[in-house]
């Protein structure tokens, strides 16, 4: 994972420029040549970009002119294959939030501490061991964490919860249910937070520190009061990527969460999110250009908005904290 | 060029060179090991109280090692060992011993370093960092101290106006008197300086100097210093180290002017270094 | 210097005691901070403990199926037999049937070359003793017998042994005479009784009749390895699915890996520092953040519709190519970035163009990193699912998936079976999850072993 997200202790790339003396006519064509392909290369990436935002837009504009605009940002119901539809995405925005959000509550945490663990604590021998298997924890295949959180976590849940929920007097934990998969999702998350927050704090040099532990500070209180601090924006760059990993996830949600799409945001109950649903209506057989086979990519463009706004803030921080350390 | 024949340890030498006035502290036999690589060789060295004492020599002498074994900051790093006493006064208890708590030393000897390193906090916040540490709570008893650190420090008045804004925003010259005002604040009993000028511009170099010389009336200080002219300007006392031992030590004056070792002499005219 | 401002408080022993209790929270701390990073990891013994208890036995049974792929059943047979013969000195359990008939028993090691060619008749609560199988390839409705006739004792087969190969399979061919099977819940396979009347009661609920059977043939034993879908989960196994995965990576990386180490060649070695360049960064920076869902649409609209390139394992495999791209472009731009400048001066100083510098001097050693990168993104290929579900992957195939057919793979077969509610197919889902995932870990560890290892070696 640490391939996706470039780190930060490689020096700058220095451009050397090369001259071109006199060669071989065919040299010189062969070059350029090369530099051409290698262009359309590097310019692909773009294409692809304007290929993603152009497809979805198009798919969803006749959508959009169909349903407009408002139905589909004000209405709470996403019921758009009933007899009576609704197309209002907060049905499935509330899904993606709740389980986002019980994600983060498992994956900050968990990974800050972790990371302060690993920056501060941990020796640099034992660290070059955990640090990769922790990083296995993001390369499992969602769809075997979408079974563990259906047939391993959910079961617990239930055994744990339900007692105390009865005593309350609410409905016990349903089979499906955004509490177990956004739990596991933020399991999944846990490597990245982890990962980027602790190469943010070591980025932060040893005079600070120094310069703490003289003043007779234990190592807690240099951590807390003087790397997190320094490292706080790449710390808020591996949470933000955090978000946008979570929000973009979908088997996890699709197996374990359920399939009912509704303005609900108790996690201890069956929701469906953004992909969820996408995934949900592309097992089925849509007629092409029918209103229901573009609903699919009005939520995926929705879905493409929202994780591009935090992918880019991610990025923007972290190239902002990297110019100042180097 | 200059031959290097074997230095005996000072202790042979009957006459190690001891200030008049009381003492602050007293290196007494004390080396230092990085793994297995023997840094400090038996240095006795008496620091005189409130004043400056400077350790010169070339690099890799051993007098940074030294200066960090006041404040335990090796402890930090594993595979470090310390032999030997490092005496505080005037209780008299050893600074290095296995028994006592590095937090609590450090409470007691505050340290600037090379490259000034405020931390990511407000000017206020930087200097009560190390009160906060101690657990003072009683708000005006801080601001009280941050004035005075900071004065002493001869840097209130550019900041008085923003105490609250970053500590970075200030220049080079201006952090490390922020620096030097944080180590002050809790009135340390040992001011130990790890070549505090070697970062910085002439300006802000003389007029560190100069409070180094203001604060030598209420404070201890030790400085290691790569500048021989400096130590030469602002100290009392000048210790010479090379490779791991203590070579002379002697009052400043004496040491510049008639050296009684002929190391110390090649060193100070600029034959080696 | 002003007036000295009132002391901090001296008081030794409350110091200390401070100094405590903060260096208890800072071993408590320390502590959490391990044990979080324990529970983290045993989440992931948690994972492969759960997927071993769930998995193990699918992934170790067999069963047995036709050429066609159907599992023979006994619901296939029906007709009627009519049982006829004298009994004979015959072990218990056995009748002669027609002509004079060797006996067999119920033993798995029975030696049957020695019978080919003679009829023989089986009785027995195991109809297929050992490896007598027979299997019924097509039926036709017999004509009942009449109520209330039942032939008691008559064998459950009868028929001639054609081949016999040792302590194995069977086929069997029935003779033209009328012929009794019992029913049973034993009753696996039928062979196809060609022109013979065979009939079969009990589970059938008792009807009778003729079965006309077309052929005769040798079962396959299967596992779960081999096996494709099937309605009953013990027979359903991952075939298609394992050479579907194959497929679709191999196009995948075909197309990901060539383009993206060019990209990053590119941008690395001959962009110029301008808004160009910075933008295609920024770009290649959202294409890694992109839901892997948001390829699948992409392959959806463009490839499938836009392009007419239907469901087919070509369709995917770019699909998932551009997903992987990034990946492998930021990886390349890693490895090529870490070679110092000073190898390229080297080689200009000595006279090499641009390419020639790149080819033969910056790729040879960047090569650990581009391969670490290119693995990393084959292992997160092999585990996507949702990209491949918008593109077409279908649940129930027969036969084996090509190029230019319908496909499905690995992950999708584990979200079909995860998805259902009975709890066989759970266990398929465990066991092909079980192979998923060590593929992958494999493939990771690879990744950071190689890592680890070009680390080592190369000092700069």
């Amino acid at each position: 994972m640490t391939q996706i997200d470039t780190p930060l202790n490689l020096p700058a790339a220095t451009t050397i420029k090369f001259e071109r003396d006199a060669r071989t006519r065919r040299g010189d064509y062969v070059e350029k040549l090369i530099e051409i392909v290698l262009f359309l290369a590097g310019f692909s990436s773009v294409a692809i970009t304007l290929g993603i935002v152009g497809m979805l837009v198009w798919e969803s504009l006749p959508f959009f002119r169909q349903v407009g605009l408002s139905k589909f940002l004000l209405d709470l119901q996403w019921t758009p294959l009933l007899g009576q539809p609704h197309y209002g995405i907060w049905g499935l925005l509330s899904g993606t939030i709740t389980t986002t959000l019980v994600a983060l509550f498992v994956a900050i945490p968990v990974g800050t501490i972790c990371a302060i663990w690993l920056s501060e604590y941990c020796s640099a021998r034992l660290r070059e061991i955990i640090k990769p298997v922790l990083e296995l924890l993001s390369a499992v295949p969602t769809v075997v964490y979408g079974y563990f959180a259906l047939l391993f976590v959910t079961p617990i849940l239930q055994a744990l919860l339900n007692p105390v929920l009865q005593t309350l007097g609410w409905d016990p934990l349903p089979g499906f249910n955004m509490l177990s998969a956004g739990f596991v999702m933020g399991i999944m998350i846990i490597p990245y937070v982890a990962s980027l927050s602790e190469d943010a704090m070591r980025s932060v040099p040893m005079a600070l520190r120094e310069g703490s532990f003289a003043m007779g500070a234990t190592r807690f209180q240099t951590s807390w009061n003087v790397v997190v601090p320094s490292a706080l924006s790449g710390i808020t760059a591996a949470y933000i990527l955090g978000v946008a990993r979570a929000i973009g996830e979908t088997m996890i949600v699709a197996i374990a969460a359920g399939n009912m799409a509704g303005f609900q945001f108790n996690p201890l109950r069956e929701g469906q999110t953004i992909t969820a649903y996408i995934v949900g209506i592309s097992k089925g057989d849509l007629p092409h250009g029918s209103l229901e086979y573009r609903t699919i990519f009005a939520a995926g463009l929705t879905l493409l908005v929202l994780t591009l706004f935090f992918n880019v803030g991610g990025y923007l921080i972290r190239k902002r904290y990297r110019e100042a350390y180097t | 060029m200059v031959t290097t024949q074997a230095i005996h340890s000072p202790t042979d030498d009957a006459h190690v060179f001891t200030p008049t006035g009381p003492l602050k502290a007293a290196v007494r036999d004390f080396s230092f090991s990085y793994g297995s690589f023997k840094a400090l060789k038996n240095i006795n060295l008496p620091i005189a109280e409130k004043k400056v004492t400077a350790l010169i020599g070339p690099s890799g002498c051993g007098k940074s090692t030294l200066l960090r074994s006041f404040n335990r900051m090796h402890d930090l790093y594993a595979n470090n060992r310390y032999e030997g006493e490092i005496r505080l006064f005037p209780e008299g208890i050893n600074l290095v011993g296995k028994d006592l708590e590095p937090i609590e030393i450090r409470m007691r000897c505050s340290m600037v370093f090379q490259k000034p390193n405020p931390f990511p906090k407000s000017i206020y916040e930087n200097v009560a960092y190390g009160m906060r540490v101690r657990g003072v709570k009683n708000k005006t008893l801080v601001a009280e101290r941050i004035e005075y650190a900071l004065r002493a420090a001869a840097l209130w008045d550019e900041v008085k106006d923003r105490l609250h804004s970053s500590a970075n925003a200030l220049s080079g010259g201006q952090q490390q008197r922020l620096c030097i005002a944080r180590a002050l604040a809790t009135e340390p009993e040992i001011l130990l300086m790890d070549e505090p000028t070697a970062a910085l511009d002439p300006m802000s170099t003389s007029r560190i100097e100069d409070l180094v010389t203001e604060l030598e009336k209420t404070v201890t200080i030790i400085i290691v210093t790569h500048n021989m002219h400096q130590a030469a300007r602002i100290s009392a006392y000048t210790a010479f180290m090379y490779l791991g031992d203590l070579i002379e030590f002697n009052e400043t004056e004496k040491i510049f002017t008639n050296p009684a070792k002929k190391m110390t002499e090649s060193y100070i005219t600029g034959r080696f270094g | 210097m002003s007036e000295r401002p009132s002391p901090i408080s001296n008081d030794v022993t409350a110091l200390r005691a401070m100094i405590g209790k903060r260096k208890r929270g800072d071993r408590l701390f320390s502590f959490t901070g391990a044990a979080f990073i324990v529970l983290s990891l045993s989440v992931l013994g948690a994972l492969m403990v759960k997927l071993v208890f769930d998995g193990t036995h699918r992934l170790l049974e067999t069963h047995d199926v036709r050429a066609d792929g159907q599992t023979p059943g006994y619901r296939d047979a029906v007709g009627i037999l009519s049982a006829a013969g004298p009994a004979g000195t015959l072990p218990a359990g056995f009748e002669v049937q027609g002509d004079a008939i060797d006996l067999r028993g119920d033993s798995d090691d029975m030696d049957l070359a020695p019978l080919v060619g003679r009829l023989v008749g089986l009785k027995g609560d195991r109809p297929h003793p050992g490896n007598l199988l027979m299997s019924v390839v097509s039926a036709e409705p017999i004509e009942p017998l009449p109520p209330g006739e039942t032939r008691p004792g008559d064998p459950d087969i009868v028929g001639k042994i054609i081949k016999a190969p040792r302590g194995h399979r069977t086929a069997f061919q029935l003779v033209p005479e009328p012929l009794r099977i019992l029913s049973g819940p034993e009753v696996k396979n039928l062979e196809s009784l060609a022109g013979q009347r065979v009939a079969a009661a009990g589970r059938w609920g008792g009807a009778t009749g003729t079965i006309k059977a077309s052929r005769v043939e040798l079962l396959r034993n299967e596992t779960f390895f081999t096996s494709g879908t099937s309605k009953n989960a013990s027979e359903a196994g991952i075939w298609p699915g394992l050479i579907g995965t194959l497929l679709v990576t191999t196009i995948t990386m075909l197309m990901a890996v060539p383009l993206g180490v060019a990209a990053g060649i590119y941008l690395e070695e001959y962009a110029p520092k301008n808004r160009v360049t910075a933008v295609i960064e920024i770009n290649i920076a959202n294409l890694a953040g992109v839901p892997s869902i948001i390829w699948g649409l992409l392959g959806l609209g463009l490839f499938i519709y836009g392009l007419g390139l239907g469901r087919t394992s070509i369709t995917a495999g770019l699909t998932l190519g551009l997903l992987v791209l990034p990946i492998v472009i930021i990886a390349t731009r890693e490895a090529i970035r870490a070679v110092p400048n000073a190898i390229r001066e080297a080689a200009i100083g000595l006279g090499a163009t641009q390419w020639q510098t790149v080819r033969y001097h910056v790729i040879p050693y960047s090569m650990s990193g581009i391969l670490t990168g290119s693995i990393i993104a084959l292992s997160r290929a092999i585990g996507e699912t949702a990209p491949l579900v918008c593109v077409g992957a279908v649940i129930f195939m027969t036969g084996t998936p090509g190029l230019n057919s319908a496909f499905t793979v690995m992950p999708m077969q584990i979200f079909d079976w995860v998805s259902r509610p009975q709890r066989e197919f759970h266990a398929n889902a465990a066991a092909a999850s079980l192979i998923l995932v060590m593929v992958t870990l494999a493939l990771n560890g690879s990744a950071i072993y190689i890592r680890y290892h070009l680390r080592k070696k190369i000092k700069w």
